[in-house]
Order: C-alpha cells, then sequence, then structure tokens
C-alpha cells in the first residue's frame, strides 16, 4: 500500500464543512444557552458580564400570582391534549403501519395536513369557529386547537417506533386463540409501548409550548405560559421570563432525553 | 364476505383522528374562506355577502403589495441562507459516526423541540441594546456605540432562520442518507477529485430533495407569526403580522380572512410544488 506514504493534501472541504457545522449548531443552540445562563443572575436587570448567581428569579417566579396562573393553564391545556392525542393519533398511526387499503395516502395526508399550515391560520380559522359553536375562550377550544398539531407529532412517533415491528405476531395471537382484544392488550400494546410513551411525552411539549393557536383562543383566565411571555415581551424585558423559560427547557430536553432512551435518536430524528 | 367486512372496520381506527381534522380543521377553513367575502360594515361587525373586496384590496393596494413582497423577499433570503449553510452540516452529520453523529442530531432535535416564544426571548438577550454581542463587542473595543440590531429586518431573518434551520437540517440528512453512496464511490475510484465527486454526483443526485427542504422553508418562513411580531420592525410588516392585526386590534373579520385564506393558498401550492418535486425525485433516482 502506498497510500501511507503519499502526503496527505490538507482537506479544505472538511474544513469548511466542520466549522459550518459547528457554527450552524452553535447559531440553533445559543439562544436557549443564554436563556439558562441569564435565569440564574442575580441582578435586577439582564447585564453583561453577570453580577452573580442566583435562584432569586426562580423564587419571583413561584411568587407571581400570574405566572403561576399561566403555569397551571399551561398544565390544564397540555394534559387533556396529550391524553387525547395519544389516543387519537397511536391509533392512527398503527392502523397506517399495518394494513394496505384503498385510500391509505389520502388518510395520511389528512392527518399530516394541519402540521403543515402556519399556526396563525389554524388560530384565527378555529377562533372564527368557537365563537359560531359557543366554544370561545374555553380550554376546550385551546385543546382542539393544539390536538390538530399533536395528532400529528404523535403519528410520526409511533410509526418511527413502529418501524421494524413485525405484524404477523398478531396473527399468530389470532390463530392460537387469542380474541382481538386479547391480542391487543397481550401482543400489540407491550410491544408498542415505548412508542406510545414517547408519543406521548412529545404531544405534551408540543402543546405546552404552543403559541400560534393559544394566542388566538386563550381568554384572560385560560392564557398559557408562552402566551403571557408573549404579552411580557411586548412591554419590558424582565428576568422573571428566563427562569420561566428555563422551566420550559428542562421540560422539554427531559422529554427528548427519555424520548432518545426508549426509542432511540435515529428514529426520532427520521420522523 | 368476512374479508369486506374486515375491510370497512379498518377505516375505524382512522375515525378519531380524521374527525378530529375534519370539524376542527377543514370546516373552520371552510368557514374561513366564506367570511374572507363578507362585507365589513365597521366597529367589528360584518354582513354576509359575497364580495371580492378583500382580496382585491389586498392584491391591488400599493401598501399591501409591499407587504406581500417584503414578506416573500424575508422568506427567500432565509430559504437561501438555510440551504447554504444548512448543506454541509446536514453531509457532515451523515458522514459522522458513533457517539459524534448522535451528539449532533441531539443538538438539532432539542432546539426543534424547543418551544419558539422562549428561544425568540433568547434573541432578545442576544441582539439587544445591553444584550451579549453589544457588550462583547464593545469591551472588545470594536465599536464604540452599541449597533442596533433588534427589531429590524436582520433581527427577522435570524429568528426565522433559528426557526427553519433544525427542520431543514432533518430533511436534507434525510435526503443524504437515503442517496446511493456506491455512485459517489465509482466517481471516486474513476479518478474524479474530492470536490468533482462531491459536486458531479452527490450535491446533482441531491437537487430535487434540496429544493423540498428549500419549499419548506419557504412556506414556514412566510406564515411565521411570532418571529415578525416580536422581532420585527414597526414599519415593515408581513403578511402574518397583518392578518393577526386585523383579526385582534381592527377587527376587520372579512379583510383579515382574506388575507388569511390568500397567505394559505400561497402555502398549499408551494407545498404542493414540493410533492411534485419529491415524485420527480422519486424517478430521477429510478432512472
Amino acid at each position: 500500500m502506498l497510500g501511507g506514504i503519499k502526503k496527505k493534501k490538507i482537506d479544505w472541504i472538511g474544513i469548511f464543512f466542520g466549522v459550518m457545522t459547528v457554527m450552524v449548531l452553535g447559531f440553533i443552540l445559543s439562544p436557549i444557552l443564554i436563556i439558562v445562563l441569564v435565569s440564574f443572575n442575580s441582578g435586577d436587570y439582564i447585564v453583561f458580564p453577570l453580577e452573580g448567581l442566583s435562584l432569586r428569579w426562580y423564587r419571583a417566579f413561584i411568587d407571581n400570582y400570574i405566572w403561576r396562573m399561566v403555569f397551571k393553564n399551561s398544565l390544564i391545556v397540555a394534559v387533556p391534549t396529550m391524553l387525547f392525542s395519544t389516543f387519537a393519533g397511536a391509533l392512527a398511526a398503527l392502523g397506517y403501519m399495518k394494513y394496505r387499503f384503498r385510500g391509505r395516502n389520502a388518510v395520511n395526508l389528512m392527518v399530516m395536513v394541519p402540521f403543515l399550515v402556519p399556526g396563525i391560520i389554524i388560530g384565527i380559522s378555529l377562533l372564527m369557529f368557537v365563537h359560531k359553536i359557543g366554544l370561545a375562550g374555553t380550554v376546550t377550544s385551546v385543546v382542539l386547537g393544539h390536538s390538530l398539531w399533536a395528532i400529528p407529532t404523535v403519528f410520526l412517533v409511533v410509526q418511527a417506533a413502529l418501524t421494524g415491528y413485525d405484524f404477523s405476531v398478531e396473527d399468530a395471537a389470532r390463530d392460537l386463540g387469542a380474541g382481538p382484544i386479547k391480542t391487543f392488550f397481550l401482543i400489540t400494546l407491550p410491544c408498542i409501548r415505548t412508542g406510545v410513551f414517547t408519543a406521548m411525552l412529545f404531544s405534551f411539549i408540543t402543546s405546552f409550548g404552543e403559541f400560534n393557536i393559544a394566542l388566538f383562543l386563550t381568554a384572560p383566565d385560560t392564557m398559557t405560559m408562552p402566551v403571557q411571555i408573549w404579552n411580557s415581551l411586548k412591554y419590558e424585558v424582565n428576568p422573571i421570563i428566563a427562569a420561566v423559560s428555563t422551566v420550559m427547557i428542562v421540560t422539554t430536553v427531559s422529554a427528548i432525553a427519555v424520548g432518545a432512551r426508549l426509542i432511540g435518536i435515529q428514529k426520532m430524528s427520521h420522523m | 364476505m368476512f374479508d369486506f367486512y374486515r375491510k370497512r372496520k379498518i377505516y375505524l381506527i382512522f375515525l378519531p383522528a380524521l374527525l378530529t381534522v375534519f370539524f376542527f380543521f377543514f370546516l373552520p377553513i371552510l368557514q374561513l374562506l366564506r367570511i374572507s367575502f363578507y362585507q365589513y360594515t365597521g366597529m367589528g361587525t360584518f354582513n354576509p355577502a359575497f364580495s371580492f373586496a378583500g382580496y382585491a384590496k389586498f392584491f391591488s393596494d400599493p401598501y399591501y403589495i409591499r407587504i406581500i413582497l417584503y414578506t416573500i423577499k424575508i422568506a427567500l433570503i432565509v430559504t437561501f441562507i438555510s440551504l447554504f449553510a444548512g448543506y454541509p452540516v446536514a453531509y457532515t452529520i451523515v458522514k459522522a459516526s458513533g457517539l459524534k453523529k448522535i451528539i449532533c442530531l441531539l443538538l438539532i432535535i432539542v432546539p426543534l423541540w424547543t418551544n419558539l416564544i422562549v428561544r425568540i426571548y433568547g434573541w432578545y438577550i442576544i441582539l439587544g441594546k445591553n444584550g451579549f454581542i453589544n457588550i462583547l463587542l464593545l469591551r472588545l473595543g470594536v465599536i464604540d456605540q452599541p449597533l442596533p440590531m433588534l427589531f429590524k429586518s436582520f433581527s427577522v431573518i435570524i429568528g426565522l432562520l433559528d426557526v427553519v434551520f433544525p427542520w431543514v437540517l432533518l430533511i436534507l440528512i434525510s435526503v443524504l442518507e437515503g442517496m446511493d453512496w456506491s455512485m459517489i464511490e465509482a466517481a471516486r475510484d474513476l479518478g474524479a477529485s474530492r470536490w468533482k465527486s462531491f459536486y458531479e454526483v452527490t450535491f446533482k443526485l441531491s437537487i430535487p430533495g434540496v429544493a423540498v427542504a428549500g419549499l419548506f422553508a419557504f412556506v414556514w418562513a412566510m406564515g411565521e407569526y411570532a418571529v415578525p411580531s416580536l422581532l420585527g420592525a414597526t414599519g415593515k410588516r408581513t403578511i402574518s403580522i397583518e392578518v393577526g392585526d386585523q383579526i385582534l386590534s381592527v377587527l376587520n373579520w372579512p379583510f383579515g380572512a382574506s388575507i388569511a385564506f390568500s397567505l394559505l393558498m400561497i402555502s398549499f401550492s408551494v407545498l404542493f410544488l414540493s410533492n411534485y418535486l419529491t415524485r420527480l425525485g422519486d424517478q430521477y433516482k429510478q432512472a
């Protein structure tokens, strides 16, 4: 092998690509990292360099009535959204992966289409709709709005988790005399439960952090955390927002960590 | 007979998802379309009518044409930057292996799922007058006045790039991973230089996929509301800002609906084009 003797040429493309990777990943991470950093700031304002570290803004978050209320409201919306969209989305994903039938592509398109539409359009069309059917300003309307995005999320996550699952084991169970319900609970569910659990987490964070739809559908007493952050940012940059935001970031990162552990990062990035 | 019964039952499994989409997506969109033809009678009131006035105003008034052009301009800039900067990154990640690859994918997935309002707040802290970058540059003596970076087209582009980058990267990664790498090796074996084999084979084969990523980026950037409303300049408005204002402050629902429906039609035609390109790409791969 003469390759070893030949002087190695500098791989300029490789270096350029490497630098771009660091820059782009650094770019998308920088707002998240800076928030976590300033949330521990001890000064009255956010000034660099930070005066010192403290938990005072977390304390302020807990002591503040409004922030506590919007945090609770976010949970009140996110939990039902998670339960409903996991039910609807996981069933759809199971059917989509298991069966070959006429209209399969149409079903896929129908479930996914709200995901591809700008949030503001979903927000305002639902606002006009819930006015008409008398659900304006209710938690239900926000849950339904969020489900439009949470169902496609679950649909994708469960599909990703189901790749490699062999549906013929269900037929085997049926042949051996198990009824459809027994088969589902004894065979299907244990096999897909990690995928379904991951989907639950992701539908939760989809709803918990959603802004565009919530802005149009919430009333002052049902306002969620992202809407309140939006309101605050319009007038002042209060350091409490950094603490609130860090709580949301930690929620998201934990969900991803659990998901990565359960179904693997490769599958999660192929949705 | 049993088979037929079974097949009919298959559709039941989709019922909860499809009913939700039907009642709370398709019906509201239809109602939006209907309201877009209503006649505005002032002070938040309107009459059922069949008038194209909203659409005519939106597509002929120079004020709104400027808004449309500005929105398209910003979305195009964001699309091109995200593709040019994203491609090398996706390529590097596809070529990486083991822990390095997993970490890179994680670093894309975390921002993707982190709520957007929070990330916009991060840009306030980074780009603000007393923000991270200004203080850093002042301390280093590069500038002696803080640079105005917030509430400009610049900050809108930064914010939109932050929105589209994770999506563009994941689409490009899946495009590059789906490619037939043996062809690139063949080109190398036949004596093509590294650059030439990359450009002639890898890049040219991935063009349909890159176009799909670009169209998605464009649609996202055009329809985004939170970024221009929080990071944008007051004088330079985008289509979605105009929709939000008509609905929330002016209370001219018919006109807001006309603008929103126009935006939806633009998004759909772009996505339709992307679907067409995907199919074209599949044929291209088979040939």
